[in-house]
């Protein structure tokens, strides 16, 4: 957080406060009102009604086909390859939206993970992976990176459960999978894929602080195509009341007052396409979000009148199947490509119409576009001793930023990946080695080995063991902000450069008692980032993003999953990590030191379910060096669903299969709770919702 | 059966619904939020960033008050300890807040007039602005006049306790010298409210006003729309003598192009031997425009004679960035009259870029040393140019320049633009490209040597004074003013040293022998990075 300093010609300088306006008329364009967004709901919204009506779905079950939540490692996706030894764990978004969560709430429960958030149900939230910044952790949406070129950051909170299907996200070193970027971890977000059976779900939901979301989705086959139709609603007032944060020396007012200017509406819609054209697939994605939210920035000086929009619009193509015979050879072992093109576009605009003394008004509109594509070949062999699976990848990307403070900037990017995998002693040990070359335009190229290995020694153990390079090429806004006197990008900046390791272990009972049907995590990890971009102070009143020195980090991470009984599950985790600068030993500001998350569920889960949930936080560092921070604090939330659809005395369709009444609480113990120094996050608040699946 | 069961169903949906959504909490139940700040052995960590004023308390010299940027507070310390102590006993209080209907919120009020700022600066026609804190004074031990700009003020506060202290306002009545419509915050004369603070703004009027990038101003509606006029902001300093308080107004219009309209030092009349204490615009002459743009600081000044004086520091328009070429008008130390209530002289000093730091005085009263805003330098002034007993009571035209082209009077420049006064730079110190650094300077009350800070090399230099002992023998620059050493006290503003404590400002020297008259640090200073900070170092003997 950037507070305001006074000096020099006595201009108050803090990041992007500048208004001098009269009244609160606003500046921002009227795209927003009446162009894309209304015309992309209408369009959905006739697609959609024309799928519901069509013929009666036919009974299916409201099967959970994967677990809530699992752990793995080594295990490919289509949607994502993990290589083995790299640890991911996978969520099924389905089935924890019917208790009410967020992607947040979710993304929070991961060992490793720490989640910043700026507010409430709807707020932007950052993601941290062993203690990296955000802009260390790319996004991806069926594998295509969703995060913005401008800031290297991802705000998730424009995204909804109700599209998703899965959520993967994957600890440590992964920039030899997902390149640039990738030095905390990756998330991918893997889209509802298009069912054998039609069916359709409708959801509602209402909470505090005016808060109301919907969603309806619906996947069917027409003919040859696969079809699922999503779109999801979101609109909150936003306007809880907190407590403001003082400082320790004194003089801080700490009155209880509501959050102002708070409000947000977002929509989101994704089509996905799915056909088989002999053997081989052709998917075509479309995903369309659209934010509108009020920005009222720090609690102790809350901006009544800032606004942000924001559009992005992902289109993703892919072909993907077997390797044509010609490529196969005379090798009858099989192999699989897939080729893809993608097209990213994000649109921002920010006003703030608020005065400040001497400053110059605030209306900022920026565009982005991404061009990704991407061929990929896999094939395995076997040999004598050992199966081998082999992949060959090239990507380019192309990135061009537009704004109306400055100069349009573009850039290229190319990248070549080879790896393999390689199973040993009948599969008991995998050996992944790797290597991504890697080049941006300005950049110096960049070489990313890995090296991945895990081992059964027993039916009930493995051992996991990584090392990797991994790099970030600086964001556009990170080069080329516009100088303004008081901030400016720097061209100069070089990429982020970082080794990461981890060493670990997952213990599954061997025991046949279901009282002892337990899986226990354990993971130590380590990592060295080099020339680290901060923005910070670097003259009087100027702020500009530098490489600063080496940062540390240090660390490990336990869980353990119990599930004695089917309508008991209990799971628990600690994470603690160390990140400090080596040239000074401060500490990173933004990492908690420690964190332990415990979630209790008892109930037929087919049926009903409740349970609970407490996260322990440990001190939180909000300045760097460590001299300003938020004291440990322990969070409570819990949930209850139950599926009224199983109640025999009710009268309810017959096409209707389930029908999940829930209720979230969060933050049960009404305790102050915020994750920086500025933003406050809501008190004790309750989430209800319906669902239904025809 | 089933259709009453699905109505008993809805209805305790609706309850539940009802009840649950109903309450939500505020987060109070547990602890209010703190943020914990942590002080390191040399420094007395503060929040805010960086502090915006640092200033003596009269007495033995072991006291100082800083300010604390926001929330907004100022804080006593005890000297004596390392770090620096608060010297209040109890919690320092918050500035109240009040609910503002015309603004949205809790706002501050700040000169407790029962309204919150924001509001009342929103109905005169000012938005909705608060009092960014700023420079202070320290008018005595228990009492400092503090600076704020944004809601244009200057409040009075007990450095003891944090706590604002109340004067009664007492403008002067109506007169063809002072019109009330062009002080639109005050109230009407003989109404005499009790506040803790007193508005600086004020219309100003002038034919033939140009900003600092040469254009017109011309009428303002606010003022009475018919002369050329602005009102006064960015309050920068304020400076006690003569029974007067001084108040240097800095009127920046617009930061992006480094565009100001003239400066000014605005004049109240301060009764404090009445309880509470009285201030008013002076009747005839509060409102003095000074020669140059950007007015930041105010020094009080006796003459050997005894006659006071006001020194301002005018830094010039100063624009944002950084490298060379920021400046982009000329500086001066003015001089005004405390009794006559005049600009009655100026020294011009070039394209220097005054430091918003007071003028350090040596101890008999020779040479005037001031820091710099874009340069690593110090700039100084020879008063004894200022001896002379017929300096603006003549028949000359005010103000007199005092550059030497002046028939009978002197050349009180003696470190200026083009002839500054450079510290050293610190081998692993940034780019000047980069960091574009600024200095302050203090000179020790009962010796003869100086100490500068480095914004950008987190250095202080230690200077030693070598002065004639006859007021007349000409200041020679290259022998009055000489490098002792520089030291390293904080880290440099370089990327590498993030988190670590950096960026020193203002400066300040105890009085008396260190390691004899008191033990610890004997020079003090404050940082703005990571976070603000005042920090002690032991320079003399040490």
């Amino acid at each position: 957080m950037t507070v305001p300093t006074w000096n020099a010609t006595r201009t108050c300088v803090h990041r992007g406060r500048r208004p001098i306006v009269a009244g609160r008329d606003r500046v921002l364009p009227s795209y927003s009102r009446s162009t894309i967004g209304s015309s992309v709901m209408a369009v959905y919204s006739a697609i959609a009604a024309m799928l519901v009506l069509g013929p009666p779905a036919t009974a299916a079950e409201n099967s959970i086909s994967l677990p809530e939540e699992m752990l793995v490692v080594g295990d490919p996706n289509t949607a994502m390859d993990v290589l083995a030894g790299a640890t991911t764990t996978r969520i099924d978004a389905g089935v924890r939206l019917l208790e009410g969560v967020g992607l947040d709430d979710l993304l929070a429960e991961v060992p490793g993970v720490q989640i910043r958030r700026f507010g409430g149900t709807g707020e932007p939230f950052e993601i941290s992976i062993r203690g990296s910044s955000p802009q260390q952790v790319p996004v991806f949406l069926d594998g295509v990176r969703i995060e913005s070129a401008l800031t290297s950051r991802s705000d998730l909170s424009v995204l909804c459960l109700d599209v998703l299907d899965e959520i993967q996200v994957t600890r440590g070193p992964g920039a030899a999978r997902s390149g640039s970027g990738a030095i905390g971890g990756v998330v991918n977000l893997v889209s509802r894929t298009p069912s054998a059976e039609p069916e359709t779900r409708i959801r509602g939901a209402v909470g505090n602080f005016g808060t109301g979301e919907g969603s309806l989705r619906h996947t069917r086959r027409i003919g040859d195509w696969g079809v699922s139709l999503g779109y999801c609603g979101f609109h909150t007032e936003g306007d809880f009341k907190f407590q403001r944060a003082r400082p320790s020396p004194g003089g801080g007012n700490s009155p209880i007052e509501p959050r102002a200017n708070n409000q947000a509406d977002r929509h989101t819609g994704i089509l996905r396409l799915d056909r088989d054209i002999g053997g081989t697939r052709l998917g075509l994605t479309q995903l369309v979000n659209h934010l509108d939210r009020g920005t009222p920035g720090a609690d102790s000086n809350q901006r009544f009148f800032a606004e942000e929009q924001n559009l992005s619009l992902l289109t993703i193509a892919r072909l993907d199947g077997e390797l044509p015979q010609i490529l196969r050879g005379h090798d009858a072992s099989v192999g699989n490509f897939e080729a893809l093109l993608a097209h990213r576009y994000e649109r921002n605009d920010f006003a703030d119409p608020e005065i400040t003394p001497g400053q110059d008004l605030i209306d900022t509109e920026t565009q982005v576009h991404s061009v990704t594509p991407r061929l990929s070949i896999r094939k395995s062999f076997d040999t004598k001793i050992a199966r081998l699976d082999t992949g060959l990848l090239a990507e380019g990307r192309f990135e061009t930023r537009s704004s109306n403070e400055a100069n349009r900037k573009s850039r290229a990017g190319m990248s070549i990946r080879a790896e393999l995998t390689s199973h040993w002693l009948d599969d008991r040990l995998r050996i992944s080695p790797s290597l991504r070359f890697e080049r941006f335009g300005g950049l110096d190229s960049e070489w990313i080995p890995g090296l991945f290995m895990e081992a059964d020694p027993l039916d009930w153990l493995r051992l996991k063991a990584s090392a990797s390079r991994s790099y970030r090429a600086p964001s556009f806004g990170e080069l080329y902000l516009p100088d303004k006197g008081f901030e400016r990008g720097n061209e100069n900046l070089k990429a982020e450069v970082a080794w990461n390791f981890e060493a670990g272990l997952i213990a599954k009972s061997p025991f046949e008692s279901p009282w002892l049907d337990f899986e226990f995590e354990a993971t130590w990890f380590g990592g060295e980032v080099d020339d680290s971009i901060v923005f910070q102070q670097i003259s009087r009143n100027t702020f500009s993003y530098e490489n600063t020195g080496r940062v540390e980090t240090r660390g490990y991470e336990v869980s353990l999953r119990w599930r004695p009984h089917d309508w008991l599950r209990l799971t628990a985790s600690r994470t603690v990590t160390e990140a400090n600068s080596e040239e000074n030993g401060s500490a990173v500001a933004g990492i908690a030191r420690s964190q332990t998350d415990g979630r209790l569920e008892f109930g037929p889960r087919e049926f009903w379910k409740l349970s609970s949930e407490v996260q322990y936080t440990g001190r939180l560092p909000v300045s760097p060096g460590d001299l300003v921070g938020l004291s440990s604090r322990v969070v409570w939330g819990g949930s209850a669903s139950i599926d009224l659809a199983q109640l025999k005395p009710l009268p309810l369709p017959p096409n209707l299969q389930s029908l999940w009444l829930s209720l979230r609480a969060r933050n049960l113990g009404n305790i102050a709770v915020r994750d920086t120094g500025f933003s406050p996050r809501p008190g004790r608040n309750f989430t209800l919702a319906l669902e239904g699946a025809f | 059966m089933a259709k009453e069961n699905s109505m008993q169903l809805f209805l305790a949906i609706q309850f539940l619904a009802a009840g649950l959504l109903g309450c939500p909490g505020d987060g109070s139940d547990g602890a209010s939020p703190v943020l914990f700040f942590s002080s390191t052995p040399e420094c007395r960590v503060i929040a805010g960033g960086f502090p915006s004023g640092f200033a003596p308390l009269p007495g033995t010299g072991n006291e100082a008050a800083v300010v604390q940027f926001a929330p907004p507070a100022v804080f006593g310390l005890n000297l004596e300890s390392e770090p620096p102590s608060l010297l209040a006993t109890n919690p320092v209080p918050p500035w109240p807040e009040i609910a503002s209907p015309l603004c949205g919120g809790n706002r501050v009020d700040s000169d407790l007039d029962g309204r919150a700022d924001a509001d009342l600066s929103q109905q005169l026609g000012f938005l909705c602005q608060k009092p960014a804190p700023g420079r202070l004074h320290a008018l005595s031990s228990n009492l400092v006049a503090l600076t704020t700009s944004g809601y244009e003020q200057i409040v009075f506060i007990d450095p003891r306790s944090g706590e604002l202290r109340v004067n009664a306002l007492a403008p002067p009545s109506p007169s063809p010298s002072f019109d009330p419509d062009d002080w639109p915050f005050w109230p009407a004369a003989g109404v005499l409210p009790f506040q803790s603070g007193f508005s600086t703004r004020a219309c100003v009027y002038g034919g033939g006003l140009v900003d600092s990038n040469g254009g017109a101003i011309g009428t303002n509606t606010r003022c009475d729309g018919v002369s050329d006029g602005f009102f006064t902001s960015f309050t920068s300093d304020v400076a006690f003598a003569n029974d007067r308080l001084f108040v240097s107004t800095a009127n920046l219009i617009q930061s992006s192009t480094a565009r100001f309209a003239p400066g000014t030092v605005l004049v109240f009349d301060l009764d404090s031997v009445s309880v509470p204490p009285r201030a008013g615009p002076h009747p005839t002459n509060a409102i003095l425009v000074t020669t140059g743009y950007n007015p930041t600081s105010l020094t009080p000044y006796t003459t050997p004679a005894g006659r006071e004086l006001i020194l301002v520091g005018v830094s010039g328009a100063i624009a944002l960035g950084t490298g060379p070429g920021l400046v982009t008008t000329d500086s001066s130390v003015d001089i005004i009259d405390a009794t006559t209530l005049e600009v009655i002289a100026t020294i011009p000093l070039g394209r220097a870029g005054l430091g918003f730091g007071e003028i350090a005085i040596d101890p008999t009263s020779r040479i005037g040393l001031v820091g710099a805003a874009t340069e690593r330098s110090l700039y100084g002034i020879d008063l004894a140019v200022l001896d002379d007993p017929t300096l603006g009571t003549g028949p000359q035209t005010l103000p007199i320049v005092l550059d030497g082209m002046t028939p009978g009077f002197g050349d009180g420049r003696l470190f200026d633009a083009s002839t500054p006064f450079e510290l050293p730079k610190r081998p692993d110190g940034p780019l000047d490209s980069t960091c574009t650094t600024q200095t302050s300077v203090a000179i020790k009350a009962h010796g003869f040597f100086a100490v500068a800070s480095d914004f950008c090399d987190g250095t202080i230099s230690q200077l030693d004074l070598a002065l004639p002992a006859a007021r007349t023998t000409p200041l020679d620059p290259m022998a009055v003013l000489l490098l002792d050493r520089s030291i390293e006290v904080v880290a440099p503003l370089v990327p590498t040293a993030s988190g670590e404590i950096r960026a020193p400002s203002e400066v300040q020297i105890r009085p008396g022998i260190p390691g004899v008259d008191f033990d610890g640090p004997d020079v003090h200073f404050t940082t703005g990075l990571p976070e603000g900070a005042v920090c002690g170092a032991r320079i003399e003997n040490g």
